[in-house]
Protein backbone atom coordinates (compact mmCIF):
# COMPACT_ATOMS: atom_id res chain seq x y z
CA UNK A 1 0.00 0.00 0.00
CA UNK A 2 1.17 3.38 -0.88
CA UNK A 3 1.56 5.70 1.50
CA UNK A 4 0.37 9.25 0.67
CA UNK A 5 2.36 12.33 2.58
CA UNK A 6 1.01 15.74 2.39
CA UNK A 7 3.48 18.31 2.94
CA UNK A 8 2.59 22.11 4.23
CA UNK A 9 4.59 24.30 2.50
CA UNK A 10 4.89 28.26 2.31
CA UNK A 11 6.85 30.92 -0.12
CA UNK A 12 8.47 33.21 2.51
CA UNK A 13 11.09 36.10 2.00
CA UNK A 14 14.27 34.63 3.23
CA UNK A 15 15.14 36.66 6.47
CA UNK A 16 18.60 34.88 6.31
CA UNK A 17 19.29 38.40 5.01
CA UNK A 18 20.36 41.34 7.06
CA UNK A 19 17.52 42.75 8.69
CA UNK A 20 17.71 46.51 7.60
CA UNK A 21 17.18 45.14 3.99
CA UNK A 22 13.34 45.08 4.86
CA UNK A 23 10.91 47.17 4.33
CA UNK A 24 7.19 47.83 4.77
CA UNK A 25 4.88 46.80 1.68
CA UNK A 26 2.43 49.28 -0.21
CA UNK A 27 -0.18 47.56 1.02
CA UNK A 28 0.95 47.61 4.88
CA UNK A 29 0.09 44.19 4.85
CA UNK A 30 3.46 42.70 4.66
CA UNK A 31 6.82 43.60 4.53
CA UNK A 32 8.69 43.26 1.10
CA UNK A 33 13.08 43.62 0.89
CA UNK A 34 14.61 46.10 -0.62
CA UNK A 35 16.72 44.72 -3.04
CA UNK A 36 15.80 42.22 -5.50
CA UNK A 37 15.63 39.10 -3.05
CA UNK A 38 14.11 35.99 -4.31
CA UNK A 39 11.41 34.32 -1.91
CA UNK A 40 12.29 31.05 -0.71
CA UNK A 41 10.45 28.08 0.43
CA UNK A 42 9.74 28.43 4.32
CA UNK A 43 13.55 26.71 5.38
CA UNK A 44 11.21 24.50 7.95
CA UNK A 45 8.95 23.06 4.85
CA UNK A 46 12.19 22.24 3.40
CA UNK A 47 13.00 20.23 6.44
CA UNK A 48 9.63 18.30 6.42
CA UNK A 49 10.19 17.73 2.69
CA UNK A 50 13.23 15.91 3.85
CA UNK A 51 11.33 14.31 6.64
CA UNK A 52 8.88 12.50 4.11
CA UNK A 53 12.01 11.16 1.79
CA UNK A 54 13.82 9.98 4.45
CA UNK A 55 10.71 7.59 4.99
CA UNK A 56 11.48 6.56 1.67
CA UNK A 57 14.99 5.82 1.71
CA UNK A 58 13.89 3.73 4.52
CA UNK A 59 12.35 1.40 1.87
CA UNK A 60 8.45 2.92 2.24
CA UNK A 61 6.26 3.26 -0.95
CA UNK A 62 5.75 7.02 -0.42
CA UNK A 63 3.56 9.39 -2.65
CA UNK A 64 4.07 13.02 -1.80
CA UNK A 65 2.07 15.64 -2.31
CA UNK A 66 3.13 19.37 -1.81
CA UNK A 67 0.71 22.09 -0.84
CA UNK A 68 0.85 25.39 -0.81
CA UNK A 69 -1.84 28.65 -0.35
CA UNK A 70 -0.96 31.90 -1.32
CA UNK A 71 -0.48 33.94 -3.92
CA UNK A 72 2.40 35.34 -6.51
CA UNK A 73 4.10 32.56 -6.46
CA UNK A 74 7.82 32.04 -7.91
CA UNK A 75 7.56 28.71 -9.91
CA UNK A 76 10.90 28.20 -10.20
CA UNK A 77 11.22 28.45 -6.08
CA UNK A 78 7.96 26.89 -5.21
CA UNK A 79 9.14 23.36 -7.16
CA UNK A 80 12.50 22.61 -4.91
CA UNK A 81 10.70 20.28 -3.04
CA UNK A 82 9.96 18.79 -6.51
CA UNK A 83 13.50 18.60 -7.28
CA UNK A 84 14.48 17.18 -4.15
CA UNK A 85 12.05 14.77 -4.79
CA UNK A 86 8.74 14.97 -4.08
CA UNK A 87 6.04 13.49 -6.49
CA UNK A 88 3.02 16.56 -6.58
CA UNK A 89 2.70 20.05 -6.14
CA UNK A 90 -0.82 21.71 -5.84
CA UNK A 91 -1.51 25.19 -5.07
CA UNK A 92 -4.09 27.20 -3.50
CA UNK A 93 -4.06 30.48 -5.05
CA UNK A 94 -5.60 33.32 -3.84
CA UNK A 95 -4.32 37.26 -3.54
CA UNK A 96 -6.32 36.93 -0.25
CA UNK A 97 -4.32 34.33 1.18
CA UNK A 98 -1.26 37.04 1.68
CA UNK A 99 -1.22 38.50 4.89
CA UNK A 100 -4.74 36.95 6.16
CA UNK A 101 -5.40 35.47 9.63
CA UNK A 102 -4.62 31.97 10.70
CA UNK A 103 -8.66 31.13 10.98
CA UNK A 104 -8.54 31.80 7.08
CA UNK A 105 -5.32 29.87 6.39
CA UNK A 106 -6.68 26.87 8.52
CA UNK A 107 -9.86 26.67 6.61
CA UNK A 108 -8.31 27.11 3.10
CA UNK A 109 -5.79 24.32 3.56
CA UNK A 110 -8.36 22.52 5.45
CA UNK A 111 -10.05 22.49 2.07
CA UNK A 112 -7.66 21.66 -0.28
CA UNK A 113 -6.65 18.19 2.42
CA UNK A 114 -10.25 17.14 2.15
CA UNK A 115 -10.01 18.02 -1.92
CA UNK A 116 -7.46 15.94 -3.04
CA UNK A 117 -6.87 13.51 0.35
CA UNK A 118 -7.04 11.38 2.24
CA UNK A 119 -3.45 11.42 3.60
CA UNK A 120 -1.57 9.01 5.92
CA UNK A 121 0.39 11.78 7.19
CA UNK A 122 0.54 15.56 6.68
CA UNK A 123 3.70 17.36 7.39
CA UNK A 124 4.21 21.17 8.06
CA UNK A 125 7.95 22.87 8.99
CA UNK A 126 6.92 24.19 12.78
CA UNK A 127 6.63 27.44 11.50
CA UNK A 128 6.83 29.74 9.04
CA UNK A 129 9.58 32.19 9.36
CA UNK A 130 7.43 35.12 8.10
CA UNK A 131 4.73 35.60 10.91
CA UNK A 132 6.24 32.68 13.19
CA UNK A 133 3.07 31.57 14.31
CA UNK A 134 3.12 27.82 14.16
CA UNK A 135 -0.28 27.06 14.48
CA UNK A 136 -1.93 26.54 11.32
CA UNK A 137 -0.97 23.03 11.61
CA UNK A 138 -2.27 22.43 14.78
CA UNK A 139 -5.47 24.34 13.94
CA UNK A 140 -5.94 22.16 10.65
CA UNK A 141 -5.37 19.00 13.20
CA UNK A 142 -8.30 20.36 15.63
CA UNK A 143 -10.33 21.16 12.45
CA UNK A 144 -10.09 17.81 10.52
CA UNK A 145 -10.47 16.11 14.14
CA UNK A 146 -6.58 13.81 13.45
CA UNK A 147 -3.77 13.92 16.37
CA UNK A 148 -0.83 16.17 16.19
CA UNK A 149 2.54 16.09 16.88
CA UNK A 150 5.29 18.59 17.26
CA UNK A 151 8.72 18.98 16.37
CA UNK A 152 9.56 15.98 15.25
CA UNK A 153 13.50 15.30 14.78
CA UNK A 154 12.83 11.66 13.60
CA UNK A 155 9.89 9.50 12.21
CA UNK A 156 10.10 6.24 11.45
CA UNK A 157 7.37 3.55 10.51
CA UNK A 158 6.88 0.55 11.90
CA UNK A 159 4.18 -2.24 11.69
CA UNK A 160 1.61 0.33 10.75
CA UNK A 161 3.27 2.32 13.66
CA UNK A 162 4.67 5.60 14.21
CA UNK A 163 7.27 6.49 16.00
CA UNK A 164 8.31 10.12 16.28
CA UNK A 165 11.34 11.82 18.40
CA UNK A 166 9.69 14.96 19.53
CA UNK A 167 11.75 18.06 20.43
CA UNK A 168 10.95 18.95 24.03
CA UNK A 169 12.43 22.09 26.01
CA UNK A 170 14.82 20.16 28.09
CA UNK A 171 15.42 16.84 25.82
CA UNK A 172 13.10 14.77 23.59
CA UNK A 173 10.02 12.49 23.74
CA UNK A 174 9.70 9.25 22.03
CA UNK A 175 5.86 9.24 20.69
CA UNK A 176 3.78 6.36 19.23
CA UNK A 177 0.68 7.04 16.75
CA UNK A 178 -1.25 5.57 13.68
CA UNK A 179 -2.45 6.69 10.48
CA UNK A 180 -3.60 9.42 9.67
CA UNK A 181 -1.99 12.30 11.38
CA UNK A 182 -0.06 15.55 11.23
CA UNK A 183 3.15 15.89 12.58
CA UNK A 184 5.40 19.24 12.42
CA UNK A 185 8.58 18.97 11.81
CA UNK A 186 11.68 20.85 13.11
CA UNK A 187 15.22 21.17 11.98
CA UNK A 188 16.96 18.71 14.18
CA UNK A 189 15.57 16.34 11.71
CA UNK A 190 18.38 17.53 9.13
CA UNK A 191 19.38 19.57 6.41
CA UNK A 192 17.44 19.24 3.45
CA UNK A 193 19.14 17.31 0.48
CA UNK A 194 20.13 19.45 -2.35
CA UNK A 195 18.54 18.38 -5.30
CA UNK A 196 20.59 16.26 -8.30
CA UNK A 197 20.20 16.81 -11.61
CA UNK A 198 17.56 14.35 -12.73
CA UNK A 199 15.60 16.01 -9.61
CA UNK A 200 15.48 18.89 -11.34
CA UNK A 201 15.01 17.49 -14.79
CA UNK A 202 12.24 15.90 -13.63
CA UNK A 203 10.54 18.90 -11.68
CA UNK A 204 11.03 20.90 -15.06
CA UNK A 205 8.13 18.92 -16.55
CA UNK A 206 5.74 18.71 -13.60
CA UNK A 207 3.52 21.45 -13.36
CA UNK A 208 1.64 22.10 -10.28
CA UNK A 209 -1.99 21.61 -10.57
CA UNK A 210 -3.91 24.97 -9.13
CA UNK A 211 -7.16 25.42 -7.46
CA UNK A 212 -9.07 28.41 -6.90
CA UNK A 213 -11.66 29.36 -3.99
CA UNK A 214 -14.22 28.40 -6.53
CA UNK A 215 -13.14 24.86 -7.27
CA UNK A 216 -12.89 24.43 -2.94
CA UNK A 217 -16.54 25.89 -2.74
CA UNK A 218 -14.86 28.20 -0.72
CA UNK A 219 -16.38 31.37 -0.21
CA UNK A 220 -14.56 34.93 -1.16
CA UNK A 221 -12.95 35.64 2.04
CA UNK A 222 -14.64 37.15 4.67
CA UNK A 223 -13.20 39.56 6.76
CA UNK A 224 -11.21 38.29 9.18
CA UNK A 225 -12.78 38.66 12.77
CA UNK A 226 -9.06 39.95 14.32
CA UNK A 227 -7.65 42.66 11.86
CA UNK A 228 -4.08 43.57 10.78
CA UNK A 229 -4.25 47.18 11.62
CA UNK A 230 -0.50 48.05 10.67
CA UNK A 231 3.03 47.05 10.51
CA UNK A 232 5.97 48.98 11.77
CA UNK A 233 9.47 48.42 12.05
CA UNK A 234 10.50 49.35 16.13
CA UNK A 235 13.06 52.38 16.45
CA UNK A 236 16.14 51.44 17.95
CA UNK A 237 16.98 53.77 20.51
CA UNK A 238 19.97 51.65 22.01
CA UNK A 239 23.47 53.67 22.03
CA UNK A 240 25.67 50.80 22.29
CA UNK A 241 28.75 51.33 24.36
CA UNK A 242 31.61 49.97 22.86
CA UNK A 243 34.78 48.86 25.44
CA UNK A 244 37.82 49.44 23.95
CA UNK A 245 41.34 49.35 24.75
CA UNK A 246 44.94 48.97 23.89
CA UNK A 247 44.55 44.76 23.06
CA UNK A 248 41.77 42.15 23.65
CA UNK A 249 43.69 41.03 27.03
CA UNK A 250 42.22 44.76 28.37
CA UNK A 251 39.05 45.20 26.80
CA UNK A 252 38.30 42.02 28.25
CA UNK A 253 39.91 43.67 31.58
CA UNK A 254 37.77 47.02 30.95
CA UNK A 255 34.52 44.90 30.35
CA UNK A 256 34.90 42.91 33.71
CA UNK A 257 35.29 46.42 35.57
CA UNK A 258 32.24 47.94 33.78
CA UNK A 259 30.23 45.60 34.08
CA UNK A 260 31.26 45.26 38.19
CA UNK A 261 30.80 49.15 38.57
CA UNK A 262 27.11 48.48 37.47
CA UNK A 263 26.29 46.04 39.22
CA UNK A 264 26.38 43.14 37.01
CA UNK A 265 28.41 41.07 38.12
CA UNK B 1 -17.19 45.06 32.64
CA UNK B 2 -13.63 42.71 31.06
CA UNK B 3 -13.67 39.80 32.46
CA UNK B 4 -10.20 37.35 31.27
CA UNK B 5 -9.59 34.00 32.42
CA UNK B 6 -5.79 33.16 32.71
CA UNK B 7 -4.55 29.12 31.92
CA UNK B 8 -1.63 28.67 34.30
CA UNK B 9 0.96 26.53 33.87
CA UNK B 10 3.23 24.69 36.53
CA UNK B 11 6.55 23.97 36.75
CA UNK B 12 8.25 21.81 39.38
CA UNK B 13 5.02 21.87 41.34
CA UNK B 14 5.12 25.33 41.69
CA UNK B 15 2.81 28.14 39.86
CA UNK B 16 5.61 29.30 37.16
CA UNK B 17 6.66 32.40 37.17
CA UNK B 18 5.25 33.08 33.27
CA UNK B 19 1.93 32.41 35.43
CA UNK B 20 2.34 35.48 37.64
CA UNK B 21 3.65 37.96 35.10
CA UNK B 22 0.20 37.20 33.12
CA UNK B 23 -1.49 37.85 36.35
CA UNK B 24 -0.25 41.04 35.97
CA UNK B 25 -0.56 41.90 32.51
CA UNK B 26 -4.32 40.85 33.15
CA UNK B 27 -5.41 43.25 35.79
CA UNK B 28 -4.01 46.08 33.71
CA UNK B 29 -6.70 45.63 31.69
CA UNK B 30 -9.43 43.70 33.74
CA UNK B 31 -12.03 44.17 35.50
CA UNK B 32 -12.11 40.31 36.85
CA UNK B 33 -9.35 38.16 36.46
CA UNK B 34 -9.93 34.36 36.75
CA UNK B 35 -7.45 31.65 37.17
CA UNK B 36 -7.16 27.79 35.46
CA UNK B 37 -4.81 25.30 37.45
CA UNK B 38 -4.61 21.89 35.98
CA UNK B 39 -3.28 19.93 38.84
CA UNK B 40 -3.34 16.43 37.68
CA UNK B 41 -1.06 15.07 40.11
CA UNK B 42 -2.60 15.88 42.93
CA UNK B 43 0.16 18.29 44.28
CA UNK B 44 -0.91 19.45 47.53
CA UNK B 45 2.00 22.16 48.20
CA UNK B 46 0.15 24.12 45.39
CA UNK B 47 -2.59 25.40 47.28
CA UNK B 48 -0.17 27.58 49.80
CA UNK B 49 0.68 29.49 46.89
CA UNK B 50 -3.31 30.41 46.41
CA UNK B 51 -3.35 33.68 48.38
CA UNK B 52 -0.11 35.01 46.20
CA UNK B 53 -1.94 35.46 43.40
CA UNK B 54 -3.38 38.56 42.72
CA UNK B 55 -6.85 37.10 41.04
CA UNK B 56 -10.66 36.97 41.73
CA UNK B 57 -11.84 33.16 40.91
CA UNK B 58 -9.25 30.44 41.00
CA UNK B 59 -10.60 27.22 39.03
CA UNK B 60 -8.72 23.61 40.26
CA UNK B 61 -9.41 21.36 37.62
CA UNK B 62 -9.13 17.62 38.42
CA UNK B 63 -9.38 14.27 36.48
CA UNK B 64 -9.65 11.26 37.77
CA UNK B 65 -6.39 9.38 37.59
CA UNK B 66 -5.73 7.67 34.05
CA UNK B 67 -4.11 4.94 32.00
CA UNK B 68 -5.44 6.06 28.98
CA UNK B 69 -2.75 7.94 26.44
CA UNK B 70 -2.16 11.17 27.81
CA UNK B 71 -0.84 12.53 24.21
CA UNK B 72 0.53 15.92 23.61
CA UNK B 73 -1.36 17.37 26.42
CA UNK B 74 -4.44 15.88 25.03
CA UNK B 75 -5.84 16.41 28.72
CA UNK B 76 -5.49 19.50 29.09
CA UNK B 77 -7.14 20.64 25.59
CA UNK B 78 -9.54 18.46 27.07
CA UNK B 79 -10.43 19.74 30.39
CA UNK B 80 -9.77 23.43 29.55
CA UNK B 81 -12.00 22.96 26.71
CA UNK B 82 -14.68 21.79 28.58
CA UNK B 83 -14.28 24.34 31.54
CA UNK B 84 -14.48 27.26 28.91
CA UNK B 85 -17.65 26.12 26.73
CA UNK B 86 -19.73 27.21 30.16
CA UNK B 87 -18.38 30.34 30.99
CA UNK B 88 -18.30 33.27 28.94
CA UNK B 89 -14.59 35.42 29.00
CA UNK B 90 -13.51 38.38 27.19
CA UNK B 91 -10.32 37.27 26.82
CA UNK B 92 -8.55 33.83 27.67
CA UNK B 93 -4.74 34.47 27.94
CA UNK B 94 -1.61 32.11 28.30
CA UNK B 95 1.98 32.05 28.12
CA UNK B 96 3.98 31.59 24.64
CA UNK B 97 5.82 28.53 26.24
CA UNK B 98 6.10 25.10 24.52
CA UNK B 99 3.04 24.47 26.41
CA UNK B 100 1.16 27.45 25.26
CA UNK B 101 2.35 27.07 21.65
CA UNK B 102 0.31 23.99 21.36
CA UNK B 103 -2.24 23.88 24.24
CA UNK B 104 -3.57 27.58 22.88
CA UNK B 105 -4.02 26.44 19.11
CA UNK B 106 -5.54 23.47 20.10
CA UNK B 107 -8.10 24.76 22.48
CA UNK B 108 -8.85 27.99 20.42
CA UNK B 109 -9.39 25.46 17.20
CA UNK B 110 -10.78 22.82 18.60
CA UNK B 111 -13.51 25.25 20.10
CA UNK B 112 -13.43 27.97 17.13
CA UNK B 113 -11.75 30.54 18.70
CA UNK B 114 -9.56 33.27 17.03
CA UNK B 115 -6.14 32.26 18.12
CA UNK B 116 -2.59 35.48 18.36
CA UNK B 117 0.47 33.77 19.48
CA UNK B 118 3.78 35.45 21.02
CA UNK B 119 1.80 38.98 22.06
CA UNK B 120 4.12 41.37 23.51
CA UNK B 121 1.50 44.04 24.65
CA UNK B 122 -2.13 44.23 24.90
CA UNK B 123 -3.67 47.76 25.05
CA UNK B 124 -8.23 48.37 25.84
CA UNK B 125 -10.07 50.37 23.23
CA UNK B 126 -12.46 51.99 23.44
CA UNK B 127 -14.04 49.30 21.35
CA UNK B 128 -12.62 46.19 22.22
CA UNK B 129 -8.73 45.45 22.42
CA UNK B 130 -5.48 46.03 20.66
CA UNK B 131 -2.29 43.78 20.59
CA UNK B 132 1.21 44.03 18.97
CA UNK B 133 3.15 40.90 18.47
CA UNK B 134 6.71 40.68 16.49
CA UNK B 135 6.80 39.51 13.21
CA UNK B 136 9.89 38.20 11.04
CA UNK B 137 11.72 36.98 14.00
CA UNK B 138 11.49 40.92 15.46
CA UNK B 139 12.15 42.86 12.18
CA UNK B 140 8.80 44.31 12.68
CA UNK B 141 5.60 44.37 14.58
CA UNK B 142 2.45 44.47 13.90
CA UNK B 143 -0.53 45.62 15.41
CA UNK B 144 -4.02 43.53 15.34
CA UNK B 145 -7.56 44.70 16.20
CA UNK B 146 -9.57 42.84 18.52
CA UNK B 147 -13.67 43.47 18.46
CA UNK B 148 -15.63 43.28 21.54
CA UNK B 149 -17.32 39.88 22.23
CA UNK B 150 -15.35 37.45 20.19
CA UNK B 151 -13.49 35.87 23.18
CA UNK B 152 -9.68 35.30 21.78
CA UNK B 153 -7.11 33.06 23.29
CA UNK B 154 -3.64 35.09 23.36
CA UNK B 155 -0.57 33.80 24.04
CA UNK B 156 1.95 36.09 25.52
CA UNK B 157 5.88 36.32 25.50
CA UNK B 158 7.87 35.29 28.71
CA UNK B 159 9.57 37.87 30.18
CA UNK B 160 7.07 40.70 29.70
CA UNK B 161 6.47 41.62 32.80
CA UNK B 162 7.26 41.64 36.56
CA UNK B 163 5.22 39.52 39.19
CA UNK B 164 3.44 41.83 41.45
CA UNK B 165 3.20 41.05 44.84
CA UNK B 166 0.08 42.42 45.95
CA UNK B 167 -2.26 40.23 47.74
CA UNK B 168 -6.12 39.32 46.81
CA UNK B 169 -7.93 36.46 48.61
CA UNK B 170 -9.09 34.64 45.63
CA UNK B 171 -12.89 32.66 45.67
CA UNK B 172 -11.21 29.14 45.00
CA UNK B 173 -13.64 26.14 43.12
CA UNK B 174 -12.75 22.48 42.24
CA UNK B 175 -14.29 21.01 39.24
CA UNK B 176 -13.49 17.18 38.22
CA UNK B 177 -13.87 16.29 34.63
CA UNK B 178 -14.33 12.83 32.95
CA UNK B 179 -11.79 12.21 30.41
CA UNK B 180 -12.46 10.39 27.21
CA UNK B 181 -10.31 10.25 24.31
CA UNK B 182 -10.27 8.52 21.26
CA UNK B 183 -7.04 9.69 19.27
CA UNK B 184 -3.95 7.21 19.58
CA UNK B 185 -0.79 9.08 20.85
CA UNK B 186 1.38 7.51 23.33
CA UNK B 187 4.00 8.64 24.81
CA UNK B 188 6.86 5.21 24.84
CA UNK B 189 9.73 7.56 26.76
CA UNK B 190 10.92 10.76 27.71
CA UNK B 191 14.45 12.05 28.02
CA UNK B 192 15.89 15.34 29.58
CA UNK B 193 19.50 16.24 28.13
CA UNK B 194 20.00 19.08 30.76
CA UNK B 195 21.31 18.54 34.08
CA UNK B 196 19.20 19.01 36.79
CA UNK B 197 21.27 20.48 39.52
CA UNK B 198 22.19 23.13 37.04
CA UNK B 199 20.57 26.37 36.91
CA UNK B 200 17.68 26.86 34.49
CA UNK B 201 17.83 28.70 31.31
CA UNK B 202 14.65 30.50 32.18
CA UNK B 203 15.56 30.84 35.76
CA UNK B 204 18.96 32.28 35.34
CA UNK B 205 20.01 35.68 36.37
CA UNK B 206 23.05 35.74 34.06
CA UNK B 207 23.25 33.85 30.85
CA UNK B 208 26.51 33.09 28.52
CA UNK B 209 25.71 32.19 25.35
CA UNK B 210 27.86 31.20 22.71
CA UNK B 211 27.17 31.00 18.74
CA UNK B 212 28.81 29.83 15.49
CA UNK B 213 31.45 31.88 15.85
CA UNK B 214 33.16 30.35 18.87
CA UNK B 215 34.42 27.45 16.53
CA UNK B 216 33.83 24.34 18.13
CA UNK B 217 32.66 21.93 20.34
CA UNK B 218 35.81 21.93 22.96
CA UNK B 219 35.97 25.66 22.28
CA UNK B 220 32.42 25.69 23.77
CA UNK B 221 33.52 24.25 27.15
CA UNK B 222 36.08 26.91 27.88
CA UNK B 223 32.62 29.39 28.00
CA UNK B 224 31.25 27.20 30.66
CA UNK B 225 34.24 28.46 32.78
CA UNK B 226 32.85 32.04 32.57
CA UNK B 227 29.24 30.54 33.78
CA UNK B 228 30.88 29.27 36.31
CA UNK B 229 32.36 32.03 37.72
CA UNK B 230 29.23 34.28 36.94
CA UNK B 231 26.88 31.40 38.86
CA UNK B 232 25.03 31.92 35.45
CA UNK B 233 23.73 29.52 32.51
CA UNK B 234 25.04 28.43 29.31
CA UNK B 235 23.52 29.17 26.15
CA UNK B 236 23.17 28.72 22.10
CA UNK B 237 22.54 30.04 19.33
CA UNK B 238 21.01 27.81 16.77
CA UNK B 239 23.56 27.53 14.47
CA UNK B 240 25.79 26.36 17.89
CA UNK B 241 23.22 23.50 18.44
CA UNK B 242 22.52 22.15 14.37
CA UNK B 243 26.03 22.40 13.87
CA UNK B 244 26.13 19.69 16.65
CA UNK B 245 28.57 21.19 19.27
CA UNK B 246 25.88 21.69 22.35
CA UNK B 247 22.40 19.83 22.60
CA UNK B 248 19.26 21.59 21.34
CA UNK B 249 18.02 21.91 25.40
CA UNK B 250 21.07 24.88 25.45
CA UNK B 251 19.22 27.15 22.16
CA UNK B 252 18.01 30.38 22.66
CA UNK B 253 15.67 31.81 19.90
CA UNK B 254 12.49 31.37 18.24
CA UNK B 255 13.14 27.64 17.83
CA UNK B 256 14.72 27.20 21.58
CA UNK B 257 14.06 29.11 24.92
CA UNK B 258 12.73 32.28 25.53
CA UNK B 259 14.68 34.16 28.40
CA UNK B 260 14.69 37.40 30.13
CA UNK B 261 17.92 37.56 32.15
CA UNK B 262 19.69 40.96 34.22
CA UNK B 263 22.85 39.85 31.68
CA UNK B 264 23.15 38.14 28.62
CA UNK B 265 26.68 37.93 27.56
CA UNK B 266 26.62 36.68 23.56
CA UNK B 267 29.75 35.39 22.45
CA UNK B 268 30.30 34.68 18.53
CA UNK B 269 26.84 35.30 18.24
CA UNK B 270 25.91 37.13 14.90
CA UNK B 271 22.06 38.47 15.72
CA UNK B 272 20.10 36.29 13.17
CA UNK B 273 16.52 37.79 14.40
CA UNK B 274 15.54 33.96 15.23
CA UNK B 275 18.40 34.56 17.81
CA UNK B 276 17.07 37.66 18.84
CA UNK B 277 13.74 36.83 19.49
CA UNK B 278 14.88 34.57 22.14
CA UNK B 279 17.32 36.86 24.19
CA UNK B 280 15.89 40.45 23.60
CA UNK B 281 13.59 40.70 26.53
CA UNK B 282 17.47 40.67 27.99
CA UNK B 283 17.95 43.56 30.74
CA UNK B 284 21.41 43.91 29.82
CA UNK B 285 23.23 42.33 26.62
CA UNK B 286 26.70 42.58 26.24
CA UNK B 287 28.14 41.61 22.47
CA UNK B 288 31.01 40.04 22.14
CA UNK B 289 32.03 39.13 18.09
CA UNK B 290 34.57 39.54 15.98
CA UNK B 291 32.71 41.34 12.78
CA UNK B 292 31.62 45.49 14.21
CA UNK B 293 28.85 45.21 11.44
CA UNK B 294 26.95 42.19 13.41
CA UNK B 295 23.71 42.51 14.13
CA UNK B 296 23.75 41.88 17.66
CA UNK B 297 25.31 45.26 18.58
CA UNK B 298 21.92 47.06 17.46
CA UNK B 299 20.32 45.48 20.57
CA UNK B 300 23.69 45.28 22.82
CA UNK B 301 24.40 48.04 26.11
CA UNK B 302 28.08 47.16 25.67
CA UNK B 303 29.71 46.02 22.71
CA UNK B 304 33.22 44.31 22.54
CA UNK B 305 34.48 44.30 18.92
CA UNK B 306 37.76 41.17 18.94
CA UNK B 307 38.84 37.66 19.49
CA UNK B 308 36.46 36.03 21.76
CA UNK B 309 39.27 33.42 23.29
CA UNK B 310 41.51 36.16 24.46
CA UNK B 311 38.52 38.66 26.10
CA UNK B 312 36.78 35.54 27.51
CA UNK B 313 40.04 34.79 28.76
CA UNK B 314 41.12 38.23 30.39
CA UNK B 315 37.51 38.71 31.01
CA UNK B 316 37.45 35.71 33.13
CA UNK B 317 40.40 36.75 35.33
CA UNK B 318 39.87 40.01 36.16
CA UNK B 319 36.54 39.01 37.38
CA UNK B 320 38.50 36.50 39.46
CA UNK B 321 41.24 39.24 40.75
CA UNK B 322 38.12 41.74 41.29
CA UNK B 323 36.32 38.88 43.21
CA UNK B 324 39.31 38.26 45.59
CA UNK B 325 39.66 42.04 46.68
Amino acid sequence: MTIQIAILAKQVLDTEIPSDQFKINENGNNLETKGNNSPIINGFDLNATEAALKLRDDGHDVNITVIMAGDGFFLDIIKKPLSMGADNLVLLQDESLVGCGSTFTVKALSSVIDKIGPFDIILAGRHASDFDNGHVPIGIAETINLPIITYASEIKIKNNHLMIKRITLNGYQIIETSFPCIITVSNEIGEPRYPNLRGIMTATKKNPKIFSFRDLGLDEQKEDLIQLERIFIPENNLNTEFITGEDESEIGRNLAIRLKEEGLI
Amino acid sequence: MIKTLLLSEITDEKISQNTYELINIANEISDEVSLVILNFSDCKTLSKDFDKLYVDFIYVLTVPPLNTDKGIYNIDTFVISKFIESKNYDLILLSKTEYGSIVGPRVAFGNKKEYLSDCVAINLRENGFSITRPIYGGVANADYKIPPGISPIISFRPGLSLSSSDIKHPIIEEITFEYSCQQHVKMINEFNSMDENKIKLEDAKIIVSGGRGIGGELEFKELNKLVNLLGGALGASRAACDAGWVDHSYQIGLTGKTVSPDLYISVGISGASQHLAGCSMSRNIVAINNDKNANIFNVARFGVVGDWKSIVKSLISTIEDLNIR
